[in-house]
């Protein structure tokens, strides 16, 4: 006998045991996902919903492991989808409203804003996660509607833009550091931050492992990492495209300036 | 919050909001309430009044009125906490009481009550170097030297739904009763397991069955508005 899997739940509701079996005497085993719990209900391992919303059931390949092993014949991953109903909830390609509580974990792909460079390291500040959206809400400082401002003009103004961006105004975002090491695969020892990256990139990133208690750690040693968006002249002048691996050019003045180009998609 | 505002979007620290409706004195009204309402835990629901999403800044946010009551939750986070790595998240509470009632030790109590309760249920681990803050309003309060641990467990429902509300993992509903008798609030999850319990009975219990009963009775309440809570989330699909 198999028990249905509701297909909307709440916190605390038990969605399936670990295993199952199904008509023709094989098992099933259920895995918890994101939104789901592993608890137990009398001595039996079931998977609780943490969350309230939509259940989502996908089949997860087995290893070859488990398939040589012949004790379970499918696996399923059962993962709840926050549903909210806010106005400001968005909504991702498949129409689910997507949970903005998730953190970033290792292996995430996350779009950061470059808030200072060093010798060593670019410091970041995440902005979003790909595939569930804004990592978090502004909380009325205005803090996803930045807007850069030039206190000052001249030739120091340029250069107090810069240390402008560089400070979070709210504080309040999640923090990350590119190292030098970790911005390309090849040639290592010859990157330069400063032909990398500047300050108000956009780039888009891997995270590399949670890190300390101030900063995320992220990679862009990979083609489909590097700067995705980026204004010339630190940022006071127009948007640039990429013309190769390490070059951005202005369309309408022709300037081109160097960054780590992520591969256009 | 970050206190840090150069961009000077809150105002100057010293301004006052302006406020609108009862003033302080009005809105401590005292209400008779019927002691044998206080027994039957339907006729509570059916009185009270929850909204969920109104405060569009905050993760979550929950509106619940009762008889008289009334409390505004929010929730902000997980946020960033600088200093140390911390694995798991930690969480804050603060109550604001705009009646100006609540003393500021009860204060303390009814934020420390809120506290253990939910981190014993909120998934903490889901949530590494980060923290969670829950900001309780008490907007109108309805005779509370008499119903202090009543407005309790209606805050600690109240929380329940903002942190649903906010998409925030918990393991279960935190559904939360209260026993005018021996002036008791228990909290309770899943069906039978006490997260909370705060108690300033006057009177010395006989035994320990006495407390049974009360435990058990509270308990009973508890799967009714546990219910009651499902049956809002439920409807809001």
């Amino acid at each position: 006998m198999t028990i249905d899997i509701p297909k909307y739940t709440f916190p605390g509701q038990p969605l399936s045991p670990v295993y199952q079996s199904s008509n023709n005497k094989s098992i099933i085993e259920y895995i918890p996902g994101n939104g789901t719990i592993l608890s137990k209900i009398n001595n039996i391992d079931v998977i609780n919903s943490t969350l309230l919303g939509n259940v989502k059931v996908n089949e997860v390949l087995l290893t070859d492991e488990e398939v040589a092993e012949k004790t379970i014949s499918q696996k399923f991953k059962i993962e709840v989808i926050n549903n909210k109903q806010n106005e400001y909830s968005e909504l991702n390609d498949n129409g689910i409203i997507i949970n903005n509580t998730y953190l970033p974990k290792e292996g995430d792909i996350v779009l950061v804003r470059v808030l200072k460079i060093s010798l060593k390291q670019a410091n970041v500040e995440i902005i979003a996660i790909e595939n569930s959206g804004n990592i978090s809400k502004e909380s009325g400082i205005g803090m996803n509607g930045y807007q850069q401002s030039n206190v000052t003009s001249g030739s120091n103004g340029q250069f107090l833009s810069i240390i402008n961006n560089g400070l979070n105004e709210s504080g309040e975002n999640f923090r990350g550091i590119i190292r030098v090491q970790d911005i390309r695969s090849t040639e290592k020892d010859k990157v330069k931050i400063v032909e990398s990256f500047k300050p108000n990139d956009i780039i888009r990133a891997k995270v590399l492992s949670i890190g300390d208690g101030q900063n995320y750690y992220l990679t862009t040693n990979e083609n489909e990492f590097g700067v995705v968006f980026a204004k010339s002249q630190n940022g006071n002048g127009q948007l640039m495209y990429p013309i190769d691996w390490q070059n951005m050019i202005v369309p309408s003045t022709g300037e081109i300036e160097l960054r780590k180009c992520a591969k256009p998609f | 919050m970050s206190t840090l505002d150069r961009r000077r979007i809150l105002g100057p620290a010293n301004v006052k909001p302006l406020i609108f409706g009862l003033s302080s004195s009005q809105s401590k009204q005292e209400n008779k309430i019927e002691e044998e309402e206080e027994e039957d835990i339907n006729s509570q629901i059916s009185k009270t009044f929850i909204k969920t999403g109104l405060i569009t800044n905050a993760n979550g946010s929950s509106y619940l009125e009762y008889n008289g009551n009334i409390i505004s939750v929010s929730i902000y986070g997980p946020r960033p906490v600088r200093g140390t790595f911390t694995e798991k998240t930690s969480l804050d509470v603060h109550l604001d009481d705009n009646t100006e009632t609540i003393s500021d030790l009860l204060n303390k109590k009814f934020c420390n009550y809120i506290e253990n309760n939910f981190t014993t249920v909120i998934n903490l681990n889901k949530y590494p170097k980060s923290g969670i803050s829950i900001f309780i309003n008490v907007l109108s309060i309805n005779n509370f030297q008499k119903y202090k641990y009543k407005l309790l467990s209606l805050i600690s429902d109240a929380t329940t739904i903002a942190l649903i509300n906010s998409g925030i993992e918990i393991i279960d509903i935190v559904s939360s009763t209260f026993d005018l008798n021996s002036n008791t609030v228990i909290s309770f999850i899943k069906s039978n397991e006490i997260v909370g319990l705060l108690s300033d009975s006057n009177k010395i219990y006989k035994d320990v069955n006495d407390f049974n009963k009360i435990i058990k009775k509270l308990g009973n309440d508890s799967n009714i508005v546990k219910n009651s809570l499902i049956n809002y989330l439920m409807s809001g699909n």
